[in-house]
């Protein structure tokens, strides 16, 4: 990682810091920049935090992101990959002890039942929610390829649900803004705190009611949302028109 | 419905052809024998990146040694010197080639791929790899496209043609695209011609468009239809 990924990875750590009361905070990315802030975000949990999480993996099989991370010497002995798309990747899957393996991304569903009943039916053993400290999607978005907006929308919900329910759960949410627009709105009233993190790599405040953050915009073409512990109240703003 | 997001090539024209870009992450195959312009327009692909702030990796494998090649692009004014080892990463494969191990090779494009979190690639051209590798030359072409893909980057393909031949075909089934550039000779000229005959999950326009290069902007498409 170069020096300015380090400066924002601190400006993330006080950000996520500075929150007596929990924080929600949105990174908006540009789709070719989601590796590189997957790792600020994950080194910030890790070694800025000391923290110990789940890494699910929908996207892309998880010994890129794995291979990414020792290259750049991030610890991540605290961190476990539950793989949900190497069955399907037409690769050897790389079976180290910190992973495990789930059916597929089909049936979103039953990847939350795992996570809530603590990963029954995981090849390689089960996940404890309870002792971990974030969880973390690779990229929810790849989700809709596999599943229905309900589905997801369902899913979303019951995840944030388990987050709450854990009380000092963190979770970091990647979402493509231009595949779900709908589910960007809905993430983003969410959240308090909204920065863009450039080009040249800064992280800069958003609002992300300005039209360079409407969904489409090339330049926020994808979000990272951090939710750092916080009990919400109210009910979970479904987005419009989401059917089951 | 899911929506790829794209990549502006960086051809003038090229772009219109293809609902806006190449999807990304994907595998595009350029095809053309030698004298289209496939250096050319994988070079004008990289700076278009490296002008607009991603990390570029070009590879060549056994066909125009680095130092030549750079000194032949440099004479193009779309080319910024400063990007050359900065932002554009050059990378000589030609040993490895020689050796002829798939999984080498495999794994040394993991590595600069990785190490540079390139988010555009170019292999400058992968044909020739199947003269040289001692097991399945599509066996390594499957875990080469799956692998890139799985990088997070656009990869572009160099293809060498056989003469009577459109473009290699072992790659193009791989490829989630195919480009092709070939040149065709009418009232005593050569003319040049780029064709989409490919593009994985893009309504693209199909037909022969003609082309030009030029100094300043590398590949040109010229709007007329033949």
């Amino acid at each position: 990682m170069f020096e300015k990924d380090m400066s924002v990875m601190k400006k993330l750590l006080g950000e996520i810091a500075d929150s007596e009361n929990g924080r929600r905070i949105m990174l908006a990315v540009k789709y070719n920049q989601v590796s590189k802030v997957h790792l600020i975000v994950l080194r910030a949990l890790l070694e800025g935090m000391g923290k110990r999480g789940l890494f699910v993996t929908v996207d892309r099989p998880h010994q890129y992101m794995e291979y990414l991370l020792k290259l750049n010497r991030i610890d991540h002995r605290n961190l476990t990959f539950l793989d949900m798309i190497s069955n399907f990747s037409g690769e050897v899957p790389n079976r180290g002890a910190n992973v495990k393996f789930g059916a597929s991304p089909f049936g979103i569903a039953s990847l939350i039942d795992m996570l809530e009943n603590g990963g029954a039916d995981v090849e390689g053993g089960s996940v404890d929610v309870a002792l971990l400290d974030f969880l973390m999607m690779d990229n929810l978005s790849s989700m809709l390829i596999y599943n229905s907006m309900g589905e997801v929308t369902s899913f979303l919900e019951r995840y944030l649900r388990l987050i709450e329910r854990y009380g000092t759960l963190f979770t970091a949410i990647v979402i493509e803004v231009n595949s779900d627009p709908k589910l960007y709105e809905c993430l983003t009233r969410l959240c308090q705190k909204c920065f863009q993190f450039t080009d040249d790599g800064q992280l800069q405040p958003l609002n992300p009611t300005v039209p360079e953050a409407a969904p489409g915009n090339e330049q926020v073409s994808e979000s990272i949302i951090i939710f750092a512990p916080q009990k919400r109240t109210g009910p979970f703003p479904r987005p419009s028109g989401a059917g089951a | 419905m899911y929506a790829l997001n794209r990549v502006p090539s960086g051809i003038v024209g090229l772009d219109d052809m293809t609902e806006g870009g190449f999807p990304f992450p994907s595998v595009m195959l350029l095809a053309g024998s030698a004298g289209t312009g496939k250096t050319t327009f994988a070079q004008k692909f990289l700076f278009a990146g490296a002008d607009s702030g991603e990390r570029c990796l070009y590879l060549t494998t056994l066909s125009e040694p680095t130092q030549w090649m750079l000194r032949f692009a440099s004479q193009f004014e779309f080319v910024d010197k400063r990007h050359f080892g900065t932002t554009i990463k050059y990378c000589d494969m030609g040993q490895m080639i020689r050796d002829g191990d798939a999984e080498k090779i495999l794994n040394f494009i993991d590595e600069r791929v990785a190490e540079t979190m390139a988010q555009r690639v170019v292999i400058d051209p992968i044909t020739v790899v199947g003269d040289f590798l001692k097991s399945s030359y599509r066996v390594f072409l499957f875990d080469l496209v799956n692998r890139l893909k799985n990088w997070q980057a656009v990869t572009l393909l160099t293809g060498e043609v056989k003469p009577g031949e459109l473009y290699p075909p072992e790659v193009a089934y791989a490829a989630d695209g195919v480009i092709v550039l070939y040149m065709s000779e009418e009232d005593g000229a050569r003319r040049k011609y780029i064709e989409v005959v490919k593009l994985r999950g893009t309504n693209h326009v199909t037909g022969k468009f003609s082309y030009d290069i030029t100094r300043k902007e590398g590949i040109m498409i010229l709007k007329s239809k033949f």
